[in-house]
């Protein structure tokens, strides 16, 4: 799901308490600093070099042996039935922690992916919805009817399928979601009225023509839960053969909770209408309850939807607008969405509409009056990331994209993706002090790739779309706002890169990232790890190893599975593929066994020398945790003179040698802050000379008596 | 106790002594109070690097966010210890702006025992009147709050939402006029303890004798006072913007050095010119006949 609304994202575990901004304004220098967007996407002064470090060996101890990566271990979770053919799957293979699909990764993907020339044009349609949904918007429900033509994809025969029915999550307070402890999950609220999807009809006539909802049956494996339905067959459908059921059915919604509802006149709708769960190719069904933290997975398709809502409504949705009309004091509008796996809606009566066109994409921003700064915040960012993403993750492929901005009173809708409609959010005011309206829609629009085009299994691997589009995110607000990318402060700015490298750093040793969205303790571990944790990992990837070659790799991961559905091992095989085993080790050790990484100078020694050399010498370095990052070693000397090395990070400790004309000063290891998954990057250097903190102490020493000012004379 | 001399106010720029008193005061006191953060970064092992805490200063903030994740419960402990040593400074500075109040109300020439005496002998009332003053601020500030949180709704029915905010701003904005007003009177009831040695309830009543007769001067003058120290704090932080400290060079730390003790001499100066026109209101706004009729002390 989507991006952590501001507030979330300074909530997350451990966060700075309230005296954070406090701090940072006495600190600050008053750099006036502007923050304008820069149309060519040129990373800013400390962006990672493209540069790969290369590790020239220093006197390096033998490595100290690691536990093989394979041996990945999972927190205990309450997982996902798998279910083949209709029945119970074998339980996860405990080596690997989960069921590994038969369509491993190819060797090589090969540079032909590093550009659009072989993108795959369309998905294969699995599942595709022919729906009309009349809005009553006295009872706050949607009559939906239509067809779903479904396509056996897989490599059995099936007798049963699975349905998901996520609004009934929201049906008593018994559901999976809303029993759990962390209910609110990400809208702040569990809604204060209920909702639910009744089906009235599910038949097909290529079946029988019956209703199949007679039969059909919750999980048993989640009492109480009716948002993973089973419905048995009348006969087996082949590999291949296709379905079309007829549905009919009522979605009440809920006031806004989990980014779907409504509040007064306002409707945010979402999961609204039966969805099929998806069938892997080897028969696997991924169908889950809807639980507070998870989000979906589904089959791609072409989702042709008509609109019937109250004639003063303006509305937005995913897809193209095919035509619309009024008829009897209702608005019809008509949306066709090709190569899709999910469809969603908004109407409002007062939401301000403004258009423009970003090459071949018509870009509709829907948004409340009064916000004209946020939607000029939100035109600039979309504006620099259409083309940013589409430049290194391959052509956005709609003509369509609507960028919704709730209003106030339904903030829960917002910072949320759904293909080609996402929701941003934010304070009319907001954008004045920080880039919370511009991240929000960086984030969401990166979605539209790690989610909407990589459709991976969001419940089951969250980390693979919120990660990924957390890492996107971060690399665009960098590129565009460098170091005001996080607060913009007149007089103080605060970049994106260092907030999420120290957000990460504090979740490093809470629990393992690659999990399912349930096994976390709560959202604000999830929030940490999966999208905090896992951006901060990619970003020290690119930093260490070169930002151009960590692009190539997403890049190339990005095109070739676009209308796919890969997992782990399939973005693990092409950064192996590009960045080279020690990355693709570092990176699996850092998702799945809470890799860490910590270097510290523990000993400085300098004395004079023999020979060619004045003075001589002697530091140790230190690195503890599991993963291994090659880096740079700064040697200052007194006179200033500098001496790099590279260490290549293995064995827990290196003794580098230092020779030159002037006393050896400084050690500093990482000097360019590469490795941002440096649990305490303070320990980074060492000095011989001890000095005070007098730049602090000036400038506390001038507020405080600026302050004092305020009581006395 | 003793008068002050009234009706004979000396500007600050001829009390250099005074100024320099209070001026010393602030800079120690400042000193200590910044201790405890201080000696946090200095533990911080950010002086290990080259930058050493300038790097506090980058653009960018990374040195800075590091070290608030790393040390926060160390700076969350510091910043308590900052904050009372803040108010136990705040409370005796009570002590110097007697002073410096009396020596801006006494022509001729002044002993500093006399001196610290009379700021001494009025110390309690002082202290009161700034208590008083902090109790109505923060009772004002409460309404205040309250204003904005009864406005929001109803305004945000009917206006848009930044039309409805800022209509709840404005609205609220109108408690600032009693809050400086209880700031003025606070000055001027000051003088009146200081230049008449009037009791607490004496110099209220004189106070507001003086602001009620002279409000548009007093408003006026006490405006420009707060104007001009405003501007003499952004004038500091542009300069600073020009000086970058982050680059880490002896001159650059000695000319912000110096730029912000400029800047606080200037907030002393400001201070002192308006205490000096605040005496002289007072002293003008005393009945001429019926002075004696004021309490005596």
């Amino acid at each position: 799901m989507g991006k952590l609304t501001p507030r979330e994202t300074w909530g997350l575990k451990r966060k700075p308490t309230w005296w954070f901004v406090g701090v940072l304004a006495l600190f600050s220098t008053y750099p006036l600093l502007s923050y304008s967007l820069r149309s060519n996407g040129a990373a800013p002064e400390h962006s990672p070099s493209s540069s790969k470090l290369e590790p020239l060996e220093a006197r390096a101890p033998e490595p100290k042996e690691e536990r093989a990566p394979a041996a990945r271990v999972e927190a205990p979770s309450k997982e996902p039935m798998h279910e083949a053919g209709g029945q119970t799957a074998e339980p996860s293979a405990p080596k690997l922690g989960f069921t590994p699909r038969p369509d491993a990764p190819p060797a090589a993907i090969g540079s032909s992916f590093d550009d659009d020339a072989a993108l795959p044009a369309a998905a294969d349609w699995v599942a595709s919805y022919t729906m009309n949904a009349r809005l009553d918007e006295q009872h706050k429900s949607v009559h939906g009817s239509g067809s779903i033509l479904w396509k056996n994809s897989s490599e059995v025969s099936i007798d049963k399928i699975w349905v998901h029915l996520y609004l009934n999550a929201f049906k008593h307070s018994g559901t999976v979601f809303l029993r759990s402890p962390f209910g609110a999950g990400r809208s702040g609220e569990k809604g204060s009225t209920w909702g639910s999807i009744h089906i009235q009809n599910f038949s097909s006539k290529e079946l029988g023509g019956e209703n199949l909802w007679d039969n059909a049956k919750p999980n048993p494996e989640f009492p109480g839960d009716e948002t993973d339905i089973m419905l048995p067959l009348p006969r087996a459908i082949s590999p291949g053969e296709s379905v079309r059921f007829e549905v009919q059915w009522i979605a009440q919604l809920p006031q806004i909770v989990e980014r779907t509802g409504y509040v007064g006149d306002y409707f945010f709708v979402a999961q609204w209408f039966p969805k099929l769960a998806r069938l892997e190719p080897n028969g696997v069904w991924q169908h889950f309850p809807f639980h507070a933290q998870s989000e979906f997975y589904a089959d791609f398709g072409r989702y042709e939807v008509t609109l019937d809502l109250p004639e003063h409504y303006v509305a937005g949705a995913t897809g193209e607008r095919a035509f619309e009309r009024r008829e009897a004091g209702r608005r019809i509008e008509h949306y066709v969405a090709e190569n899709v796996h999910d469809f969603a809606f908004t109407a409002w009566p007062h939401f301000q509409e403004h258009e423009a066109a970003i090459g071949a994409v018509n870009v509709r921003y829907l948004f409340p009056p009064g916000h004209n700064r946020n939607l000029a915040d939100t035109i600039s960012a979309v504006e620099f990331s259409l083309p940013f993403f589409n430049k290194l993750y391959g052509e956005y492929p709609y003509r369509t994209l609507t960028v919704v901005h709730p209003p106030r009173h339904a903030a829960n809708s917002g910072g949320m993706e759904y293909p080609t409609l996402i929701t941003t959010g934010g304070a009319w005011h907001a954008g004045l002090v920080h880039q919370g309206v511009a991240s929000v829609t960086i984030h969401e629009l990166a979605h539209q790739w790690f989610y909407g085009l990589v459709a991976t299994n969001e419940q089951r691997w969250p980390f693979l779309d919120e990660g990924l589009t957390s890492y996107a995110e971060l690399r665009a607000l960098q590129a565009a706002y460098g170091e005001s990318s996080a607060l913009k402060l007149p007089w103080a700015n605060i970049s994106r890169a260092p907030l999420t490298q120290r957000m990460a750093a504090s979740v490093a040793h809470d629990d393992i990232i690659a999990k399912p969205a349930a096994g976390f303790a709560n959202f604000s571990a999830l929030g940490g790890l999966v999208y905090a944790r896992t951006a901060a990992i990619f970003d020290t990837l690119a930093r260490v190893y070169g930002e151009a070659t960590l692009d190539e790799a997403l890049g190339r991961y990005a095109r070739y599975y676009r209308f796919k559905h890969p997992e782990p091992e399939h973005l693990l095989a092409v950064v192996r593929e590009t960045l080279g085993d020690e990355a693709a080790r570092n990176l699996e050790l850092a998702l799945f066994q809470r890799g860490s990484v910590d270097y510290s100078v523990r000993g400085l020694a300098s004395f004079r020398g023999a020979g060619k050399s004045a003075y001589q010498g002697r530091v140790f370095v230190h690195r503890s945790g599991n993963l291994e990052f090659p880096v740079e070693v700064l040697l200052q000397a007194e006179d200033g003179s500098e001496q790099r090395q590279v260490w290549n990070g293995k064995g827990p400790w290196v003794e580098l040698r230092y020779a030159g004309q002037s006393p050896l000063s400084y050690v500093v290891v990482d000097p360019d802050k590469r490795v941002g998954l440096d649990t305490n990057p303070l320990n980074n250097a060492a000095s011989r000379p001890k000095y005070e903190a007098k730049y602090t102490r000036e400038r506390l020493t001038y507020w405080a008596q600026v302050l004092l000012g305020g009581l006395g004379p | 106790m003793r008068r002050a001399a009234s009706g004979a106010a000396i500007p600050p720029w001829r009390r250099f002594g005074a100024v320099g008193l209070v001026y010393t005061y602030r800079l120690i006191s400042a000193w200590i109070i910044a201790g405890p953060l201080v000696s946090v970064v200095a533990g911080s092992g950010l002086l290990s690097f080259p930058a050493a805490d300038s790097s506090l200063f980058a653009p960018g903030g990374s040195s800075l966010v590091e070290l608030v994740f790393a040390e926060q419960p160390s700076l969350t402990a510091a910043l308590w210890q900052s904050f009372s040593l803040f108010l136990l400074f705040g409370l005796l500075s009570q002590i110097p702006h007697g002073f410096f109040l009396f020596a801006l109300g006494r022509s001729g020439r002044l002993s500093l025992r006399e001196a610290l005496s009379m700021s001494l002998g009025a110390l309690p009332r002082l202290v009161l009147l700034s208590s008083l003053s902090l109790v109505c601020s923060c009772i004002f500030g409460l309404l205040a709050r309250s204003t904005y949180r009864l406005l929001q709704s109803p305004l945000a029915a009917r206006l848009n939402e930044d039309a409805a905010d800022l209509w709840s701003l404005g609205l609220t904005a109108l408690w600032c006029l009693p809050i400086c007003w209880v700031w003025l009177l606070t000055d001027l009831s000051r003088a009146a303890v200081v230049q008449e040695s009037l009791p607490l309830s004496g110099a209220l009543r004189l106070g507001l004798h003086t602001l009620l007769k002279y409000r548009l001067k007093a408003i006026r003058l006490w405006l420009s006072y707060i104007a001009w120290s405003l501007g003499a704090l952004v004038l500091g932080g542009l300069l600073l913007d020009l000086i970058r400290v982050d680059l880490n060079q002896s001159w650059r730390l000695s000319l912000a050095w110096l730029t912000h003790q400029l800047v606080v001499l200037s907030l002393i100066l400001l201070k002192g010119t308006w205490l000096y026109f605040s005496l002289g209101l007072v002293s003008a706004a005393l009945p001429k006949a019926p002075r004696d009729a004021l309490p005596p002390e």
